[in-house]
């Protein structure tokens, strides 16, 4: 078992960056979870740790020892495939066997590794049919099986090498809603029992939320933040993690500053993801036609800002909630219109039109739900506002 | 004749349906089917005229003798069909034509694997190597032919071998032509096997630790198998009907040493000799489905299938 | 440095493990650091291959544009000795061979118009309609792939010696207006079209020809295409049948003057050789020109069969 650094590692192919000066430390033991949208760079730096890919700047150690140059088949690592990669001439059994027919392995209690006798492939072997339910099917061939089979005795290819870390190349995205699910909680179950280290990609944040110690979000090859899943979905490092976390995603409005800096007065066309523009006056009035709303900031937030900056506001939609008109701070909230009413059993999602874009807000079901068309004031739950910078997009404080 | 997609109705189907059905619940539609036979017709006739009544035709002048002028035959039987069969002359023929396919198939095969796996990477230009490895095809039989011709034509020859004068090795060297016009389709449909082999399946090879050789005898050569299968049954036919190459190169000689069936039957073709040409063409016939059946019979189990 | 190579690098002539070198794909696995070494081994590997392959075609062209005695007095070399230019131009415009030529060019045409109209026909039938007997008449059709010309060959001059279309149009191309494997391919192409498709062109009135020229046909393209391009290869590249069926001097396709080559006067031996380089010309740029639609159409029929 060992964890994964990546210093400075970057991969070209030819005009493109697939990944850029890609600083990321993997801890033992850790289910890393690389999460972006397509094209992020994400499989590709997996397949560096692979050695399916060569690097083009920088080093990658897995442990202690650099890997840059070292041959896939000598680095200690098993990968699940997207597509599973089953030999589909060869049944269940032999396909299991595979990575142990040919590599060595460091035994217990021996000095250099060797080859395994046909007793130790026979238990090894097994034990992994057996963790993953797949002694009927030992005799049959892929094509006999299910997508969820497939992907089962893929990962049990994997887990016989018994590797220092496991590569997942969106193991679950072929499967369909119910099955990922199970799959979800097994995988993780998986990793409590055998303690490997993990590194998962996929470009499914609910995956990254559910399954991760820590999540490396990755965008245009560039890692934008990492941490635990309260922490990015807590304290998004930038707008791009900010809108790619949550679903619904965080609403973004486009503000300024007060007068007095402890407001921020929201912009019309506001959703700032959206390309919003800045307010062009900043009276801090409550003029219909110039805003959209002013919200209240903490005295965290305010010491961050000073009046007249132009800001991005960010909003979870569960921290927005529809003012009642006597509300303490009803002159500090953002008006807008229902558009659509979405009641899910537990929670109700309210779409609003705000100055020109719709936001989302999140309720409890069991709170009374607005009409389409109806007028209302949103407020924010304390310690609910996000700031963040419009220049570099990145999160103020 | 445009007859309407026939949405037809009951009643039409029944007042029109044709008469003998075997007892199928199936209505067919009487415009439907007319529309069908009106299609097949143009290729049913000229099958019917030059491919089945044809192979009547071959029977009954294999069991007539005639005269040298064509004027008379009698019935001599079906005895004379094995007999010719059983013939040295058919049995030279047979030999020389099934010798042909043991020249040409292996290397064909080998050759063809050998170029597309080297052709089947990414480098820079190797689009230019394809068309060259594949360029072959573009050649017949008889230009192949004359090309040959240059290089081994015992009086024109570059290559300075005799080979076509040496009874023993003639046909071989008439084979170098086969073996050289069939590089092309070789590659290319070993080519088009190989990139039928997803690349994950040979880099998670490589990750259970196989290394290139052993990845291609395990992973790359069974996933290849249906394809290899297809491109053996084509070279085998192609050597099994082969003319053109012996008509140009050798005439048949030196002394009847490269006479092919295919050869001997045009030999075989005025009045008199009819009925050998006949019967040969039955056993060429034989032959072929034959070898044809007995290949998918027993390579078949050696493919592997993924279904 | 002696740590093991990549796994690319570890790609020899055996053993695949690059991207398709059709189609350059998003993963181009470390081609960009190949190790100088490597890369010139596969460069020299391939061109030697290639040298072999064209080798032939070489020195066919050395013999063409050389003087055949002055070649055979310099004990037959590997460079052309003596050049005559204008030996292509010779062969082209000599009356045996331009003649050929055009009734060569006559014969594929018709021949390949005709396979495409009856192979078309007949998929349809096969992929669209219900009648009768329809597995029966599909095995029947099939079966004539195992009846070549050249098991045929006897009855067939028969016949058309006794039509008296010996040295004929019709003798040269009749037999060969229907094949099979054209039935076989563009029925696969039909059989790609989705049913709703069908359903939608039912419903919109459409007749069976409507059906066929407007749908069917532009769907299956590609398969069409590259039967065509197989069909026009085989009826330019024939020989046994043309030379049964002509016995005359003058009247001789291009494939069959070929084969007067062997006992022609050595002392224009070379225009012989040009001329057959010539013959190969059309069928090479059909080829080189419908490459990619060949390779699709094929490739798309078995996908979907």
């Amino acid at each position: 078992m060992a964890g994964v650094t990546f210093d400075a590692v970057t991969k070209r192919y030819g005009d493109v960056t697939a990944v850029a000066d890609l600083d990321l430390t993997i801890a033992d033991g850790e289910f890393l979870v690389l999460l972006g949208p397509s094209g992020c760079g994400k499989t590709t730096a997996l397949r560096m740790i692979a050695g399916l890919e060569d690097i083009t700047d920088g080093r990658l150690s897995i442990g202690d020892r650099v890997v840059n140059d070292v041959d896939p088949r000598k680095r200690d690592v098993a990968m699940v495939f997207q597509s599973y990669a089953l030999y589909p001439h060869q049944n269940v059994a032999k396909n299991i066997a595979s990575p142990l027919t040919v590599r060595e392995y460091r035994v217990d209690g021996e000095n250099e590794p060797r080859k395994l006798t046909k007793a130790e492939r026979d238990e090894r072997i097994d034990e992994a049919a057996r963790m993953l339910g797949l002694e009927p099917y030992l005799k049959r061939k892929p094509g006999a099986l299910s997508g969820g089979q497939r992907q089962r005795v893929a990962l049990a290819r994997a887990i016989v090498a018994r590797p220092q870390v496991f590569l997942m190349d969106e193991p679950l995205s072929n499967l369909d809603a119910k099955l990922r699910t199970q799959t979800r909680a097994e995988l993780v179950d998986l990793h409590r029992r055998v303690g490997t280290t993990i590194v998962y990609v996929t470009h499914d944040q609910v995956e990254a939320m559910t399954m991760a110690t820590r999540i490396a979000v990755l965008d245009n090859g560039r890692l934008q933040q990492v941490g635990t899943a309260e922490e990015v979905y807590d304290t998004p490092a930038n707008l791009f993690v900010a809108g790619f976390i949550g679903t619904p995603p965080m609403n973004t409005f486009t503000a300024r500053v007060s007068e007095d800096g402890r407001r921020v007065i929201i912009g019309r066309g506001g959703n700032a993801a959206l390309g919003g523009a800045p307010l062009a006056d900043a009276a801090p009035s409550p003029d219909a036609a110039l805003t959209a709303g002013r919200l209240v900031l903490d005295d965290a937030k305010a010491a961050l800002v000073r009046p007249g900056n132009d800001v991005i506001v960010g909003v979870r939609p569960e921290h927005l909630h529809l003012a009642a008109g006597d509300d303490e701070h009803s002159g500090d909230a953002i008006s807008g219109r229902v558009h659509n009413v979405e009641w899910l059993g537990h929670e109700a999602v309210i779409a609003v039109d705000v100055a020109g874009s719709t936001i989302a807000v999140r309720q409890r079901a069991d709170r009374e739900l607005p009409d389409v068309g109806a007028d209302v004031s949103l407020a924010p739950a304390p310690g609910g506002v996000h700031l963040f910078d419009p220049a570099t997009s990145e999160r103020l404080g | 004749m445009t007859a309407p997609v026939a949405v037809a109705t009951a009643d039409t189907a029944l007042a029109d349906a044709p008469k003998p059905k075997r007892r199928r619940r199936r209505r067919y539609h009487a415009g439907e089917v007319l529309a069908a036979y009106a299609c097949l017709a143009p290729s049913a006739v000229i099958f019917a005229v030059f491919m089945y009544y044809p192979l009547y035709q071959l029977f009954v002048e294999a069991t007539h003798q005639s005269n040298s002028f064509g004027t008379k035959s009698r019935y001599v039987g079906f005895g004379n069909i094995g007999d010719v069969l059983g013939g040295s002359d058919f049995m030279s023929g047979l030999g020389h034509t099934l010798l042909y396919v043991v020249y040409t198939v292996p290397a064909g095969l080998i050759l063809g694997i050998l170029l597309a796996v080297a052709a089947h990477r990414h480098l820079r230009g190797i689009k230019i190597y394809q068309t060259i490895f594949s360029s072959t095809v573009a050649t017949s039989v008889a230009v192949t032919s004359v090309i040959f011709l240059t290089l081994i034509n015992p009086s024109t020859g570059v290559l300075k071998i005799d080979i076509l004068n040496n009874p023993d090795w003639a046909l071989f060297g008439v084979s170098w032509s086969s073996i050289w016009q069939n590089i092309g389709l070789s590659f290319l449909i070993v080519l088009a096997g190989l990139q039928a082999i997803p690349e994950e399946l040979l880099e998670a090879a490589t990750l259970d630790g196989y290394g290139p050789v052993r990845r291609f005898f395990k992973v790359t050569l069974p996933l290849l198998s249906p394809v290899l299968l297809f491109l053996v049954v084509v070279l085998v036919v192609f050597a099994l009907q082969s003319y053109a190459q012996v008509d140009i190169l050798t005439q048949g000689g030196p002394a009847g040493a490269t006479e092919t069936l295919v050869y001997k039957i045009t030999q075989n073709q005025s009045p008199r000799l009819m009925s050998n040409g006949a019967a040969m063409s039955i056993g060429l016939f034989v032959v072929t489905v034959i070898i044809t059946a007995l290949q998918f019979g027993l390579l078949s189990k050696r493919v592997n299938y993924d279904q | 440095m002696t740590s093991d190579a990549r796994v690319v690098d570890d790609a020899p002539a055996a053993g695949p493990t690059v991207a398709l070198g059709a189609a350059p794909e998003k993963r181009i696995a470390g081609s960009s650091r190949l190790r100088p070494l490597r890369l010139t081994g596969w460069y020299t590997l391939l061109t030697v291959l290639a040298i072999i392959v064209l080798f032939p075609v070489y020195i066919t062209v050395v013999r063409a544009l050389s003087t055949p005695v002055a070649y055979s007095d310099a004990r037959s070399p590997l460079y052309p000795v003596a050049i005559q230019w204008d030996v292509f131009w010779r062969a082209a415009t000599s009356q045996g061979l331009s003649r050929a030529l055009l009734l060569s060019a006559i014969m594929t045409i018709v021949i390949t118009v005709a396979q495409l109209v009856t192979s078309v026909l007949a998929a349809y039938a096969f992929a669209f309609l219900e009648f009768p007997f329809k597995k029966t008449l599909f095995g029947l059709f099939m079966a004539t792939l195992m009846l070549p010309i050249e098991v045929t060959l006897i009855p067939n001059v028969q016949t058309i010696s006794d039509l008296g279309w010996l040295n004929s149009m019709q003798g040269l191309t009749v037999p060969f207006l229907a094949t099979a494997l054209g039935t076989f391919l563009i029925r696969q192409g039909f059989v790609g079209v989705p049913a709703d498709l069908r359903d939608a062109a039912r419903l919109d009135g459409y007749g069976h020809l409507r059906f066929m020229w407007h749908v069917a046909v532009p769907l299956a393209r590609p398969v069409i295409a590259a039967f065509t391009v197989l069909s026009f290869l085989a009826a330019w590249n024939q020989y046994l049948w043309p030379q049964s069926v002509e016995t005359l001097d003058n009247w001789q396709t291009a494939q069959v003057a070929l084969s007067n080559l062997p006992t022609a006067e050595p002392a224009t031996y070379n225009v012989g050789v040009a001329g057959a380089l010539i013959v190969a010309l059309p069928v090479l740029i059909v080829l080189l020109v419908f490459q990619r639609q060949l390779v699709r159409g094929l490739t798309a029929g078995a996908v979907k069969g």
